[in-house]
């Protein structure tokens, strides 16, 4: 409960009911405030009409101003004001009109989004945002105010860096609100339970929804939020949906019927009620008058154990889930070298296929010796949740890696790990009350791992107690009872299902990484299956396992068929009706019929791997390149260039192409062929301040498929970025790509940065403003109006 | 939240496909696009009717935010009023295409080619509904006209979806380099006019990029 703050009001926090204040804007609006104006300004200008504002809601009753800093951080006023002077204007108004009301009232510092979208889908880096709300947040404590109330947010990661933001720099109770739609959903795609579990976890003082709906829409969504979280709840809807009547938007839910709807939302578990746009001094009044006598509902328990994405949560228990071990370098050639390349699609496209081939959570691990770990987690992290919206597991020994990936994590994470040494507790359990997460809690400690079942559940025991000792529940930490492999202990499975069973029948979740128990062991899948299979049986609830393995995802999904965790066996029968039983293959299999050339003309990608694979058996990888890969390749490249065939179709036969490569690369990586493919090395980046790169993309593609390798920087790429990798590389050939003719001024200082250290390299530029003319003003070395042209460019400077 | 209208012929225009054959694995893939992007998109608009006036050199106010532009006030001559006007097809359908930039480029090039037209017809059907309330008061809109259009500075589009409160209403957001995300986004001042005729002029014979692969006149 809170107990920052000696304020009387606190003490009637869940007891009665407390009453925010309603509109500011409208009001300012009525005032003469213009569309597009920045009402901050008025703290400094109109100050009279801010304190009658005041005034008007502490007469109607409320317990709770709302002080007019919604905009007021230095990312939102973006120059137009000092933030410091707006706010102390705006709390010094608040707590003039609190004072003067003769009864005690409190004063929220007032806290909305940034209006900027943050990284990864959006420029705005987590850390800015966080000390622009801390910022505020220091200012807004300083100058007095009781509480913050961050509100209208629709981005959970935004949300994220304003409740942490706050906390590093005030010790202020924070309440925290989003907006949501009449479906539940935020702007950014986010739910109520993932909202809710990341809130829950961040420790706010209470959690809210406001504005975007009226209280009839929030009465509807009010049950979901009380379910899934154990803190307080309170309410500003606006007076309605807004409509429109004559060009004005208006809200049409009057004193009387919203009066009625805020009691309903106090029976539903609100504690705090009040109002957003539309709402009056009228509305107010009424509210308190209807309401303030209501009983408040108790605060439920909520035991549910909840990972979660920006925009979903994934639940232990009911389904035993499958987290997703392909993104650890440990015994993978192919990932290993990808992240020293720094080639982050490999690693996304592994987890996309881990996704669709059912996992539930991905594992993270980017540990290797020779690469800067944290800033490859982080960036790893950001980039993941751009394409895939599975929760994450983040997989490291090194606490400031952890904490630097928790922080910017969207969403509540899984922490792999913590185990029973003292150091290691002491390390993670304040990361994880910070930020929140489940963790991941291995049965060893300074002794080594124990070789009974009671040993482990010994060190179960101790890591659950040290863990509540930071106020970390019981239910936010799934045990592993570590596998250890049966090659060198013939009780080792044993001991480890025995662990398992015994933690199941004990009500805490357990975790295993399955495959280990194989190791050393041909034919690893037959016992990894089947160890499976054994260790769900016994109440496994998580596995960290390889979703791309049929042996394992048959013995998982039969497992949920027997043990009637199907319905009607839907998805068994979604997965397997469609796969054929193991027939002989037919006749005209892909690859038999089809050359690779065809393959690759017509966009065939499996048959462009298989005829590869065949191919190569043949003869040596360099000629199945020369005499049928490239001169298909060229094929293509001239049809497309003579308006035969469109970009789409000059893409398929690039991933054919890639396919192909893919298969030549694995037969020689198998006959140790040590024949040189590549050409040369091109670095590819899109410029500062541009974040639109699907054109650089398609380059890079391109480039790939004519064996040049690629060193793609990404987008957002700041000058001396690319001069780096350039000189580092002494790469031949950049390429730089601007949408917006706002970034092409970066494009040229980026050229003038390059000549300058590194003037051997030639640069091609492209982008949708550019053209040669331009491109020759700012010192290009050449404009490409496609990215078939980028490849001819880039083969006249290697040939 | 309506299903989306995706017109065919102008998804293959944007792939530059307008002139030849059409290739069915190509027609098969559109398809699988536009069934992906109605699942994923949340389209959402926004719009503020305002007071319009001009000064002299350019300058005109919609409601209290001045702007320079000739050609904008050349545009919305004989306008009293306007519509600010913004739409999206929100932040999933960023996020699908960038996946699919991993997993199937040729994708990510015919989604991008689809939900170009999805915008652009979104944002037809927003606009009948402003016809609908200018029609009450005798009135015809004016095309659309955005920010980066002739002399209408690209770095208005900051101070239009403010006024709009579009971060709040739509989630529609704008970098420091003017590039508005979502990116499948429109924003526009759309002028209220009882001079019907001006209505019917295309989009592209207001555009400047006179060589602009895509332009219909």
């Amino acid at each position: 409960m809170i107990q920052t703050s000696a304020h009387p009001l606190w003490e009637k926090l869940g007891k009665v009911p407390l009453f925010i204040d309603g509109a500011m804007g409208t009001l300012l609006q009525e005032n003469g405030l213009g569309a597009g104006d920045i009402p901050e300004l008025w703290n400094l200008s109109r100050p009279e009409v801010l304190y009658q504002i005041h005034s008007d809601y502490l007469k109607a009753g409320c317990d709770i101003l709302e002080a007019n800093t919604f905009g007021a951080n230095r990312i939102k006023l973006h120059g137009m004001a000092d933030t410091e002077e707006v706010i102390r204007a705006a709390i010094s108004i608040a707590k003039k009109a609190a004072s003067d009301c003769g009864r005690p009232a409190l004063v929220a510092m007032d806290i909305g989004p940034t209006g900027k979208l943050l990284k990864p889908m959006g420029e705005l880096p987590f850390d800015e945002a966080a000390a622009a709300f801390g910022e505020a947040a220091r200012i807004g404590q300083e100058s007095g105010a009781d509480l913050i109330l961050i509100e209208t947010m629709s981005d959970t990661l935004e949300m994220k860096a304003a409740v942490i933001g706050c906390k590093e720099n005030s010790t202020l109770p924070v309440f925290a609100s989003m907006i949501f739609d009449e479906k539940g959903k935020l702007l950014t795609g986010g739910d109520i339970a993932a909202a809710a579990a990341l809130l829950t976890q961040l420790g706010v003082d209470a959690i809210g929804i406001n504005c975007g709906l009226g209280p009839e829409q929030m009465v509807k969504l009010l049950p979901t939020l009380r379910a899934h979280t154990d803190l307080p709840l309170f309410v500003n809807p606006n007076a309605g949906l807004p409509r429109r009547m004559g060009g004005k938007t208006v809200y049409d839910v009057f004193p009387p019927r919203f009066a009625a709807c805020m009691a309903d939302l106090i029976r539903e578990g609100a504690w705090v009620v009040g109002g957003c746009c539309g709402t009056t001094p009228a509305h107010i009044r009424e509210m308190v008058r209807v309401c303030s006598s209501l009983p408040l509902s108790p605060l439920p328990q909520n035991n549910e154990t909840i990972v979660s994405s920006y925009a979903k949560t994934v639940s232990f228990g009911a389904v035993p889930l499958l987290i997703g071990e392909r993104i650890n370098p440990t015994g993978k050639k192919k990932l290993k070298q990808a992240l020293r390349d720094h080639d982050i699609d490999y690693l996304l496209r592994e987890a996309v296929t881990q996704q669709e081939n059912g996992a539930d959570i991905l594992d993270v691990n980017v540990g290797l010796p020779e690469i800067d770990e944290k800033a490859t987690m982080c960036e790893v992290i950001d980039q993941l949740q751009s394409v895939t919206d599975l929760p994450l597991q983040i997989d490291t020994s090194s606490p400031e890696v952890m904490e630097a990936a928790l922080r910017r994590y969207n969403g509540v994470a899984l922490v792999n790990s913590v185990n029973g040494k003292e150091e290691v507790m002491h390390a993670i359990f304040p990361l994880v009350k910070k930020y929140g997460g489940v963790v991941i809690a291995l049965t060893l400690d300074e002794e080594g791992i124990p070789e009974t079942a009671e040993g482990r559940l010994r060190i179960a025991e101790k890591i659950l107690k040290t863990a509540d000792s930071y106020g970390i529940p019981r239910k936010n930490l799934v045990v592993d009872a570590l596998t250890m492999t049966i090659s060198t202990g013939k009780e080792a499975a044993n001991v480890t299902l025995e662990t398992i069973s015994r933690l199941h029948k004990q009500g805490i979740y357990t975790s295993l990484g399955v495959s280990n128990v194989s190791f050393g062991l041909p034919q690893r899948e037959i016992i990894n299956s089947m160890f499976f299979t054994m260790a769900l049986q016994n109440g496994l609830s998580a596995a960290i396992m390889n979703p791309n393995s049929a042996g394992m995802m048959n013995a998982y999904r039969s497992y949920l068929a027997l043990t009637g965790l199907d319905e009607n066996c839907s998805r068994y029968i979604a997965h397997y009706s469609a796969v054929p039983t193991a027939a002989p293959a037919p006749a005209n299999a892909p690859g038999k019929e089809i050359s690779l050339a065809q393959s690759i003309i017509r966009g065939l990608k499996e048959s462009a791997y298989a005829a590869a694979a065949a191919d190569v058996k043949e003869k040596p990888a360099l000629d199945v390149i020369r005499e049928e890969l490239v001169p298909a390749l060229d094929t293509v490249g001239k049809d497309y260039e003579t308006g035969k065939l469109y970009l789409p179709q000059l893409l398929m036969s690039a991933e054919a192409a890639k396919a192909a490569f893919e298969a030549l690369k694995n037969a020689m990586q198998a006959s140790g062929d040590t024949a040189q493919v590549e050409k040369g090395t091109i670095v590819l980046a899109t410029v500062q301040g541009d974040i639109h790169d699907i054109g650089k993309n398609i380059v890079k593609v391109l480039l790939q498929n004519y064996s040049f390798h690629v060193l793609d920087l990404g987008k957002d790429v700041p000058p001396q970025t690319v001069v780096d990798a350039v000189v580092q590389n002494h790469v031949q050939l950049c390429g730089l790509s601007a949408l917006m003719t706002t970034t092409v001024e970066n494009m040229a200082r980026t050229i003038e940065l390059l000549h300058e250290q590194a003037p051997w390299c030639k640069i091609v530029v492209g982008g949708a403003v550019l053209n040669a003319e331009y491109a020759a003003m700012i010192h290009a070395d050449h404009y490409a109006k496609d990215a078939m042209e980028t490849v001819r460019y880039a083969e006249t400077i290697f040939s | 939240m309506d299903k989306l209208k995706i017109r065919r012929e102008e998804v293959w225009r944007y792939l530059g496909a307008a002139s030849l054959p059409h290739d069915s694995a190509l027609a098969r893939k559109i398809e699988e696009a536009c069934e992906k992007l109605d699942q994923i998109a949340a389209p959402r608009w926004t719009s503020l009717r305002l007071p319009l006036s001009f000064e002299k050199d350019g300058v005109l106010f919609i409601g209290e935010q001045r702007y320079i532009s000739h050609d904008l006030t050349r545009h919305l001559h004989h306008c009293r009023e306007v519509f600010l006007f913004a739409a999206t097809l929100g932040i999933g359908v960023d996020q699908w295409i960038r996946r699919s930039e991993i997993t199937d480029m040729s994708m990510a090039v015919i989604l991008q080619a689809c939900a170009a037209e999805a915008i652009e017809s979104w944002c037809d059907r927003c606009e009948e509904s402003l016809l609908q309330e200018a029609r009450k008061n005798d009135l015809y809109l004016r095309p659309r006209y955005s920010p980066g259009y002739g002399d209408f500075s690209i770095e208005y589009q900051s101070q239009l979806l403010r006024t709009l409160q579009a971060e709040k209403k739509i989630g529609l957001t704008v970098t420091e380099s003017c590039l508005m995300l979502p990116m499948k986004s429109v924003s526009a001042v759309i002028g209220l006019t009882s001079n019907q005729e001006s209505c019917h002029i295309h989009k592209c014979a207001a555009c400047s990029n006179t060589t602009c692969p895509f332009r219909k006149v």
